[in-house]
């Protein structure tokens, strides 16, 4: 624990040059209500993703729409969380386009097995547990796993005893380390 | 024997990457091709696949786990392929690149976004939001019908101008039916005055916003103090730079205070400032007991670094930044399951940037163990499926250490949520249902196939359910670290949130 004796004043920061602040430009978007509708929607979806006071995921039947579009747009980093959101949503609604949906994606080999597990648990478990039957020789290890129990409806498995996680033997990335520095730990008394 | 002086331990030229690109965690282009509408051999020749991988995705999802039954060393190639085109009635909006001029401050900049938009419905709004070293600010345009033809202009006009540094740019597009795409695109902004320097902590990909740290070496009982040094050129010409620099350790303000301890450093190669461009460069100052930095550091006393520069042609270049020791806590990064090469890249950027983040409010990380348990291992435990088995997972599975237990999963599958902290704060001893922190890794496939983690999100998960662990609430203030939302979260860490983790038990100095 740190001594508190050391807690130093905050200090000062200086103002970047030109002042610290910009005014945003904003476009009224009552022109265009699907866009509208989309951006309260991308709010809602990821508005509750930490389990610390996570509020709960809210959609409706009006949403159905564009949660269909955004569970299909896989392209890029940008798209990840706010497409695996948009598929467990989907599994709130009671639809058949969201169900059919939701199978498609749990059993396409093409897709990211995150997409796919997300897909899996929003079907809920009776209908994940028929599709999950055809996921047990599954080529994708975690897909796969999940899928097997889920199936058996089987619980995972803990060690014994409490254990100690092993050390990963894969190196650094890089020559940095983690904490900043480069790696370079000199032997000498430099 | 030691001396008693800080001297150069070493110094370090760096590779630059080009300004206008400035991060290596920013997007890649993207040019899906409709599978349909292109000759098959072009998608062979392009991604270099068996043109059975092509044949398998013209039949589908369903068709294709027949098809992969039957020969499942395919199965990367058709991923490759996935990832690389629109499958028949595929019609996202797509971003393939963002491009810029150099940007220089105080000057009016063009961001060109080239997209692919399949769907008859056009483009009608551009978004950009910007992150530097103010307050990030958002502007949006209404695309115009002439300009809805793959390519658009974003304009960031007199009132939203930059100073020198480094500048995250995340643009978004809209289609009229809903559809949104959106990539992050990183530029360093250059002097129009135009040669300026800048200092920034070891290992920082940003400069001149926080502290350096003195970062102590029981083996030798010595500071280490590493800082970097950033040199950039607003003009079009290259700046040739003497190889010496001067540096100069002050207590209180440099100039103002007493200066403590003072040299010079000499690079091993002349530096060349490219045009329109920068050079980077990282110094080690050893600072032993005995040492006026030494004695500064030890009483936890903030020093202030100051690195003067002269070009060739007689122009002087002086930067200052402050150095203290800081806090630190150590993170045990467990991998659950199996995480690929590039993966396991993408993890440990995503830790050295939340490095960044906490550092920017001068704290650290003591150490990072890396961990693993495998698949085989982790009986199930993959994936997350309730908060049971959260709590059962941090039960099972304990590092023996003083740091934070980081437990990295396959996949969050409940309730929406993608990260989760035992307590907060989380306790100070390992073992029971509360000691460590879970998140999903954040993956996603890029447009060569390749299994990625999304670093930048990564990063800010990981350090939001640490902050949870180090005593941090959820706190709604514009960028903070702590907003429930991933949507808005940023990477600012406050004073308050500072002082509220100072005391936690995995919290020390350095």
């Amino acid at each position: 624990m740190a001594d508190l004796t050391y807690l130093p004043p905050e200090r000062p920061r200086p103002e970047p040059p030109g002042g610290a602040t910009r005014p945003s430009v904003r476009v009224d978007t009552g022109a265009f209500p699907r866009v509208a509708a989309r951006i309260d929607l991308d709010e809602r979806l990821l508005a509750g993703t930490c389990g610390i006071d996570g509020p709960e995921l809210r959609v409706g039947a009006e949403d159905l729409d564009l949660l269909l579009l955004a569970a299909a747009e896989r392209f890029g980093a940008g798209a990840g969380v706010l497409r695996r959101q948009a598929v467990l949503a989907l599994g709130l609604l009671d639809a058949d386009p969201a169900r059919e949906r939701l199978r498609e994606l749990a059993l396409s080999p093409f897709e990211h097995h995150q997409v796919r597990l997300h897909a899996l648990a929003a079907l809920g478990p009776d209908r994940a547990r028929e599709v999950a039957e055809r996921l047990r020789e599954d080529p994708d290890e975690a897909v796969r796993d999940r899928a097997t129990r889920i199936a058996d409806g089987t619980a995972p498995e803990r060690p014994p005893v409490p254990a100690v996680v092993p050390v990963d033997r894969r190196g650094a990335p890089d020559g940095r380390g983690a904490d900043g520095h480069d790696g370079h730990r000199c032997c000498c008394a430099c | 024997m030691p001396g008693t002086t800080t001297s150069v331990l070493r110094t370090v030229d760096h590779v630059v990457r080009p300004v206008t690109a400035w991060s290596v965690l920013d997007h890649e282009p993207l040019d899906p091709l409709p599978v349909e509408a292109v000759d098959p051999a072009v998608l062979v020749e392009r991604l270099r696949v068996d043109p059975a991988a092509v044949e398998v995705l013209h039949g589908g999802a369903a068709g294709a786990a027949e098809a992969l039954r039957g020969r499942p060393e395919l199965l990367d190639e058709v991923r490759r392929v996935h990832a690389a085109a629109l499958l028949p009635g595929e019609t996202p909006l797509v971003i393939t690149d963002v491009t810029t001029e150099p940007v220089l401050s105080w000057t009016p900049a063009t961001l060109v976004v080239h997209y692919r938009n399949p769907h008859e419905e056009p483009v009608v709004l551009a978004s950009v939001t910007v992150t530097w070293a103010g307050e990030p600010f958002v502007v949006e345009q209404e695309v115009r019908a002439d300009a809805r033809e793959g390519t658009l202009e974003l304009r960031l006009d007199e009132e939203h101008t930059l100073p020198v540094g480094p500048a995250g740019l995340d643009v978004t597009l809209w289609r009229a039916d809903g559809a949104r795409a959106a990539v992050r695109h990183t530029v360093l902004v250059l002097p129009s005055n135009p040669l300026a320097m800048a200092l920034g902590p070891a290992g920082a990909r940003v400069t001149g916003s926080w502290s350096l740290r003195g970062d102590h070496r029981p083996e030798s009982d010595t500071f280490v103090t590493e800082c970097e040094i950033t040199i950039t050129n607003g003009d079009p010409r290259p700046v040739a730079m003497g190889r010496s620099m001067s540096w100069e350790f002050w207590d209180g303000p440099v100039g103002g205070g007493t200066r403590v301890e003072a040299g010079t450093l000499t690079w091993s190669a002349p530096i060349t400032v490219p045009a329109l461009g920068a050079w980077r460069g990282s110094v080690h100052f050893s600072s032993p007991r005995g040492s006026g930095v030494f004695g500064r550091y030890d009483r936890k006393e903030d020093l202030a670094l100051a690195v003067s520069a002269t070009a060739v042609d007689g122009r002087v270049l002086r930067a200052e930044i402050t150095a203290r020791t800081l806090l630190a806590y150590g993170v045990n990064i467990i991998k659950v399951g199996t995480f690929g090469a590039q993966e396991h890249a993408d993890l440990y950027a995503a830790v050295d940037r939340m490095r960044e983040v906490f550092e920017a409010r001068d704290i650290t990380l003591r150490g990072v163990d890396r961990r693993l348990i495998t698949a085989a291992q982790a009986g199930g435990y993959t994936t997350v499926g309730s908060e049971d088995e959260y709590r059962d997972m941090l039960e099972a599975w304990s590092c023996a250490n003083d740091y934070v237990d980081v437990f990295v999963v396959q996949d969050f599958a409940w309730a929406g949520y993608n990260g989760y902290a035992g307590d907060i704060p989380g306790p100070a001893t390992k073992g029971g249902r509360k000691d460590g922190v879970a998140v999903e890794k954040t993956g996603y496939t890029d447009g060569s196939g390749t299994a990625r983690l999304d670093v930048e999100t990564l990063a800010l998960l990981v350090g939001h359910e640490v902050g949870h662990y180090l005593g941090l609430a959820h706190q709604e203030t514009t960028d903070n670290l702590m907003r429930s939302s991933s949507g808005v979260r940023g990477a600012a860490v406050d004073y308050e949130q500072y002082r509220l983790m100072f005391p936690h038990g995995y919290v020390v100095h350095l």
